[in-house]
């Protein structure tokens, strides 16, 4: 009888799986998300590829960010989203019953649009999400380690100690990004990481991401045409909560196959 | 029409009046407390402050076991309004749906809003009874009764300015917490208590203020002898705080001992004066370590 209970416990605890394509790192299927009544996400599909950069653009408020933070299961701390259909990680769908948030999201890091570093020391700060993980690393070795990749490191390797609120913006942003670097997750969210800042540190961090490709997969958010066409392998165009088209990030800016896509980044919206 | 210039000094100049006036008035008041004071001191000196023994008719006027009640209280009534106060107002900020929020914190508001006498009456005919009986006391005087029932008048302050601190925690913080892969457990001990603590320990210290400040209640329940209780740390025992002495005696003092009351009330003055600056200090420390100046 007890072996019986284990048995279906067990089998309830499975996620469910499938075989992806293996150059396929996340797979949204038929996604939609509800705030209430207002339907942010329509039905969207897209494939996020491995070691690849894919941005996100389209016009305010079509979605971008909803679907970015549903990559993660952020949107579950909004009380009134609601969503259907599924989101798969490598072979395992996130959106399961069973599959554990706080899990996901030390896979799936994220950076958001504005700074939001805590007001503790830096090296608090990048060593936050390995503290919380019960991570079996060594302190000194990752924040020196991800502060490097997030070319920070020169900047503070003499205040390590300071309190983080003390760095300048883009520096505050590229913090974020070391720290969201140290769970060692496998894709990394941005939401526009570059809006608040100014031409020297967009620059970084671009110069960032890109190296980033090598051992993550990327996904950016932003509303800067040129910057989508500067950093991204793929892109994929929003509009009023539909995906539109999905390509190529050549093809996307040179050849777009709808009238809507072309206008938006000819700017010619509207 | 007067220049706009002119009107913005005037009123500068007005709202600057308004803040000396006020600062005036809290030196006055300073002022005659000490006025009044110091005839006692004259006379008994330090004595005062150190002796045990109280007898109006042989003009004995020791104030220690009316200043040690009052830390004692003070002491106890944090032991039970700091952790129930704070937890509270995690649960209320963090965990707590909306409906639940909205009709707990009015309620919890609403605790503030009776009237001393009527927890000194609770305090003293429920509690005090209940105690009695389950402790075999005495009477239904103790100084443990006289704690819970402080304990739960500071509780309304530290619970909503608490609360608003852990509120005004930008979703930001929180965010970046939950996606580094934190609990929501781990979010609220490591980031929203830690960024909130300024407001949550001004709130401590406001609750510290009222249950030091606090006189009706305490004077119905802690007894209103003038000893020190025995052993020292005797919840179960009787004895007075400076507030009780004061209310109890003013009424029918003549002579010394209305500059005796007014010493002991010179210490209320600077003890309150006291934790509202160590609450400043603490306040603009954790601003320090916010904006990155430690
Ligand atoms: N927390 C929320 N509650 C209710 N509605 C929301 C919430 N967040 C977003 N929305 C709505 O969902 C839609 C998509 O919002 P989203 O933030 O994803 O847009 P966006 O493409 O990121 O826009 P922007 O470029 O301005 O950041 C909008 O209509 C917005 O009003
Ligand atoms: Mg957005």
């Amino acid at each position: 009888m007890l072996a019986k209970i284990k048995e279906v416990l067990k089998e309830d605890k499975k996620c469910e799986r499938k075989e992806l394509p293996k150059d396929i790192k996340m797979r949204v299927e038929d996604f939609d998300l509800w705030y209430d009544k207002n339907q942010a996400l329509k039905s969207v599909n897209l494939d996020i590829l491995k070691n690849e950069i894919t941005a996100i653009i389209g016009p305010s408020g079509c979605g971008k960010s909803t679907l970015l933070r549903s990559l993660n299961r952020m949107n579950d701390t909004i009380p009134s989203a609601r969503t259907e259909g599924e989101i798969w990680l490598e072979g395992y769908n996130i959106y399961d019953g069973n599959t554990d948030c706080v899990d996901i999201r030390r896979k799936i890091g994220m950076v958001f649009q504005k700074p939001n570093p805590f007001p503790f020391s830096i090296e608090n700060n990048v060593f936050y999400g390995c503290e919380v993980n019960d991570m079996d690393v060594d302190k000194e070795e990752t924040v020196e380690r991800c502060l490097k990749d997030a070319a920070l490191w020169e900047e503070v390797q003499d205040r390590l100690d300071e309190n983080a609120l003390s760095l300048s913006g883009g520096q505050q942003q590229r913090l974020c990004i070391a720290r969201a670097l140290a769970t060692e997750p496998d894709v990394l969210l941005m939401d526009e990481p570059a809006s608040a800042l100014d031409p020297i540190a967009t620059a970084k961090i671009e110069d960032l991401i890109d190296d980033l490709k090598k051992n993550y997969t990327v996904v950016i958010v932003t509303h800067s045409m040129q910057q989508a066409a500067r950093v991204s392998d793929y892109t994929a165009y929003m509009y009023l909560g539909e995906l539109i088209e999905f390509d190529e990030t050549e093809q996307i800016f040179e050849n777009p196959e709808k009238e809507s896509t072309e206008k938006y980044i000819t700017g010619r919206f509207g | 029409m007067i220049p706009r210039r002119l009107k913005e000094r005037l009123i500068k100049s007005m709202f600057f009046g308004i803040a000396a006036f006020s600062i005036l008035i809290i030196f006055f008041i300073f002022v005659f407390l000490f006025y009044e004071a110091y005839p006692a001191i004259r006379e008994f000196g330090s004595e005062l402050f150190t002796s045990t023994s109280w007898n109006v008719r042989r003009e004995e006027f020791g104030l220690l076991p009316a200043i040690y009640g009052s830390v004692f209280v003070t002491i106890g009534a944090l032991l039970v309004s700091v952790p129930l106060g704070i937890g509270a107002a995690v649960y209320l900020s963090e965990i707590a749906p909306n409906k639940v929020r909205m009709v707990l914190k009015p309620v919890i508001e609403l605790l503030a809003g009776i009237p001393s006498i009527v927890y000194g009456f609770v305090g003293a005919v429920i509690l005090g009874r209940y105690l009695s009986n389950t402790f075999n006391l005495r009477g239904i005087h103790s100084f443990l009764a006289a704690m819970i029932i402080l304990g739960i008048m500071a509780l309304p302050i530290i619970v909503s300015m608490a609360d608003d601190a852990m509120k005004s925690v930008p979703r930001d913080l929180k965010d970046a917490s939950l996606a580094l892969g934190a609990t929501r457990w781990q979010t609220i001990r490591r980031v929203t208590i830690p960024s909130a603590i300024s407001g949550i320990s001004s709130g401590v210290i406001m609750g510290m203020g009222r249950a030091i400040g606090e006189t009706m209640a305490v004077m119905l329940i802690v007894g209103g002898v003038m000893k020190l209780p025995v052993p020292f740390y005797n919840a179960f025992d009787t004895g007075n705080t400076l507030t009780a002495l004061i209310a109890v005696q003013m009424g029918e003092a003549h002579g010394i001992i209305i500059n005796v009351l007014f010493t002991a009330g010179v210490m209320l003055f600077v003890v309150v004066a006291a934790t509202s600056i160590i609450s400043d200090i603490l306040q603009k420390r954790t601003k320090d370590r916010f904006e990155g100046k430690t």
